[in-house]
């Protein structure tokens, strides 16, 4: 079991390596980062000693260890766009974002998971095919086209949500919460259902597609040829085999709505880190993309790791055998 | 000529197989199967189709913007569904912005399919280290949304090309990106069809004739893979349709000078509030139709071919 | 045979409805088992066999169905029988065991919990009562130690334990 566990740390951090070589291949590449930060009558000497300054004209392999230094101690940079240090413009956006992921995350969970069972077990009812039909629009609907038109319902139409940015928000030392404001509760709403109806209708669909696959398993016969209950064999059992591979899917998918934020976030004028990425792709503004690249690839990494983990606590058959294929 | 006996052998046993069977018992498969079909024929046949062709700049007259639909007070019969701030006749802008994005979504479709595929029989049937390699990178991929590898691309380019370049190339920029992000679910269903099919009888007997394994990986190996291909590539399109959409949504997806359906609704979306409706929703609407049929016909199309269903 | 037979088939009579047409799988089969015998049913791969047993307690997959016959437990009527009534003869008067052990426990939970599940479904005995049941059956069929059952799962017992009661 332990192999297993260093296996993956080993894994992730390769990934994060090669993620970090090419947010740092990004600066090389992409343009003189000088003449971004200088005025146009700078002189060549000025430039040349910004550069040095900035230690721009080491050879490659001593600069990529600089970065690797840099990134590891925090230090990110400066926004080519707004000059001041990205680090800074990140911290300040990062809750935002968290909190609408966080919110649309309990959404897809809490909705898609029991929607899948009852259209898992109750297969050919009428509100199971109308569940269905919906799942099929809410798949066939672009996140932006949602944003636009619940906007367009509850914001402008019935007035009851805003349309955009946070509400007012409280100020926890370096966090800036949402949850305690009646207003910030109120601008979490469509942001977050916008965010979460694409995962919960994927939620759903895969709920529902394993628990079928489960209800047509052996064990499942041999529990109704016992006379186990119908809770007994549907809850008992059968949900339970369920959950199990949908856990790691799910788990997976909250890493989709950190992508997704981008685009919810943008529709709502969302002050979060997604907003800044487009933007920064937008004027170019690479430190701030190599830093949102790293950042995310982190996120993603460390996902993978518990989903992995949690799944080998969850199933006893990864437990006992030795070698394990985790894909 | 023995091609057309082939071909007709073949839509004959369509025709009589299970497949073709629930399609007909089906009328909405049916539908979204002729939605489809009419959507790409108009989309192909765009430039020639369109009562107004909206790209040239000249035709256009200031004193028609934003006239709504025909059938509203106001609206002329001549613009269907209303015009633009610009005076462009918004069907014609539809059915032109329809032909960018499904030109964009087939030909990301293709890319990641014939990648995939080509990557995926390699990998299950040469196994080995081919195999590890091509299954690492697949690996390292994780979960990155594909969304993400998507706007990195772009941002990429974006940064190397200079402006008018981009412009010109973003196109297939945006192809090239989405193809890139989506080819390693084919890969993977691919290779694990393959490494079951590898032991049957029929490829043994072609291994034992001597047939190079090219051949047999592509001859022999590659349709009895396909279904599940298909399955993949259609749901592909409707996700790649979208993805293009949200970029240009976002404004880093075609150049403003090729709208596409979702350049369309961002532009739209400036006017929705004030009270032109018709510039944002239905471009909306038919992107929705679009990828609802599509999907539709992938979905019945996975359910048509899994055996365990029948 | 003087005793009356505690399970008697009458004319049984299972059906698929197809899209070619109406499969029959079981056609016109009858049979009755005294107390204490045993009967074997042999036949090839589709013969019905396990068509045969699936109807006889009660769990034929729709759409197909049990189209004519009877079915008697002990003197007593079971094929018309509604769900409920069927699930509480399930198990506690006729019991199945199908061909592969390996695959017929839920592989999530160990073998002692799904025994004792079984034996609290059907009896009004406490929790602990139920523990004791397997160990005893158990240790009849000569497999391994009784006390390993209940936190054994079924990928690491043999198959003998996991069939028995």
């Amino acid at each position: 079991m332990f192999a297993y566990i260093i296996r993956r740390a080993l894994q992730s951090i390769l990934v994060m390596a090669a993620v970090a070589f090419v947010a740092f291949a990004l600066f090389q590449y992409m343009g003189d980062p000088i003449n971004q930060m200088v005025a146009q009558d700078a002189t060549l000497e000025q430039r040349d000693a910004l550069r040095k300054l900035l230690g721009l004209d080491r050879p490659f392999y001593v600069q990529f260890l600089l970065f690797l230094k840099n990134l590891l101690t925090g230090n990110f940079g400066f926004s080519f766009r707004v000059g001041t240090p990205v680090a800074q413009i990140i911290a300040e956006r990062m809750p935002a974002t968290l909190e609408l992921v966080f919110v649309a995350a309990l959404f897809a969970l809490f909705v898609g998971v029991p929607a899948g069972v009852y259209t898992g077990l109750h297969r050919h009812g009428a509100i199971s095919r109308f569940m269905l039909t919906v799942s099929l629009i809410g798949v066939s609907l672009p996140t932006f086209l949602i944003g636009i038109l619940l906007i367009l319902i509850f914001a402008v139409m019935l007035g009851w949500l805003p349309s955009f940015g946070r509400g007012q928000t409280v100020q926890l030392g370096f966090w800036s919460t949402g949850f305690l404001t009646a207003s910030g509760l109120k601008a979490l709403i469509l942001p977050s259902i916008t965010l979460g109806l694409f995962q919960t209708t994927l939620i759903m669909r895969l709920v529902r597609a394993e628990m079928l696959e489960v209800l047509r398993a052996d064990y499942i016969k041999f529990a109704r040829a016992r006379g186990l209950t119908n809770r007994a064999v549907n809850f008992g059992h059968a949900l339970k085999n369920t959950l199990v591979p949908v856990i790691t899917i799910a788990g997976l998918q909250i890493g989709g709505l950190i992508a997704f934020a981008i685009i919810t976030e943008t529709v709502f004028q969302w002050p979060g880190m997604g907003f800044l990425f487009i933007t920064s792709i937008q004027f170019v503004d690479v430190p701030i993309m190599s830093t949102y690249l790293v950042l995310v690839a982190l996120c993603f990494v460390i996902i993978n790791l518990i989903v992995d983990l949690l799944y080998f606590a969850v199933d006893p058959r990864l437990r006992i055998d030795r070698s394990v294929s985790a894909h | 000529m023995p091609v057309w006996h082939h071909l007709r052998d073949l839509v004959r046993r369509f025709l009589a197989s299970d497949v073709f069977y629930s399609f007909r018992r089906s009328p909405t498969v049916m539908i979204a199967f002729g939605l489809t079909l009419l959507f790409m024929v108009a989309a192909a046949l765009a430039p020639w189709i369109v009562p107004h062709n909206t790209y040239e700049v000249a035709s256009l007259n200031l004193m028609d913007a934003f006239l709504p639909p025909a059938w509203v007070e106001g609206g002329k019969l001549t613009y269907l569904l209303g015009t633009d701030d610009q005076g462009r006749d918004v069907f014609s802008t539809i059915v032109l912005g329809a032909r960018v994005s499904l030109l964009v979504g087939f030909a990301s479709v293709f890319l990641a399919l014939t990648m995939g595929v080509a990557l995926g029989l390699i990998a299950g049937y040469v196994g080995g280290i081919t195999d590890s390699i091509i299954m690492r990178v697949a690996d390292v991929k994780l979960s990155f949304p594909a969304i993400l590898i998507v706007l990195l691309i772009d941002g990429v380019a974006r940064g190397l090309l200079p402006r008018d370049l981009h412009d010109k190339a973003a196109v297939y920029v945006i192809i090239l990106a989405i193809g890139l992000s989506t080819w390693i679910q084919y890969a993977r269903t691919v290779r694990g069809l393959t490494l079951v099919e590898k032991n049957k009888e029929y490829v043994q007997a072609a291994r034992v004739i001597g047939l190079h394994p090219i051949l047999i990986m592509f001859r022999h190996v590659l349709p009895n893979v396909m279904g599940p291909v298909l399955v993949i590539g259609t749901l592909g399109l409707g996700i790649a349709v979208l993805t293009e959409s949200t970029l240009s949504f976002l404004g880093v997806g075609v150049p403003p000078t090729e709208p596409s359906l979702g350049t369309l609704i961002r532009i739209g979306n400036n006017f929705l509030f004030s009270g032109e409706w018709w510039m944002a929703i239905f471009p909306g609407l038919f992107l929705v139709i679009l990828v609802l049929s599509v999907n539709l016909l992938g979905d019945w199309l996975r359910d048509a071919l899994n055996p365990k269903l029948r | 045979m003087a005793e009356a037979p505690i399970l008697e088939v009458k004319n049984l009579r299972v059906e698929f409805p197809t899209r070619r047409g109406t499969l029959v799988a079981v056609d016109d089969i009858s049979f009755s088992i005294a107390p204490g015998e045993v009967l074997g049913v042999v036949g090839e791969s589709g013969a019905g066999k396990s068509m045969t047993g699936a109807a006889v307690i009660g769990l034929i997959e729709p759409p197909g169905r049990i189209a004519g016959g009877s079915i008697s437990l002990a003197g007593r009527r079971i094929d018309d029988l509604p769900y409920e009534e069927m699930r509480k003869v399930r198990g506690r008067e006729i019991g199945a065991i199908f061909q592969d052990p390996l695959t017929s426990l839920n592989p999530l939970y160990t073998i002692g919990r799904q025994i004792t599940e079984t034996i609290l479904t059907h009896l009004p005995v406490s929790q602990a009562e139920a523990q004791q049941r397997p160990s005893g059956s158990c240790a009849r069929l000569a497999s391994p130690p009784p006390r390993s059952a209940s936190t054994t799962t079924r990928t690491s017992s043999p198959a003998a334990c996991a069939s028995g009661w």
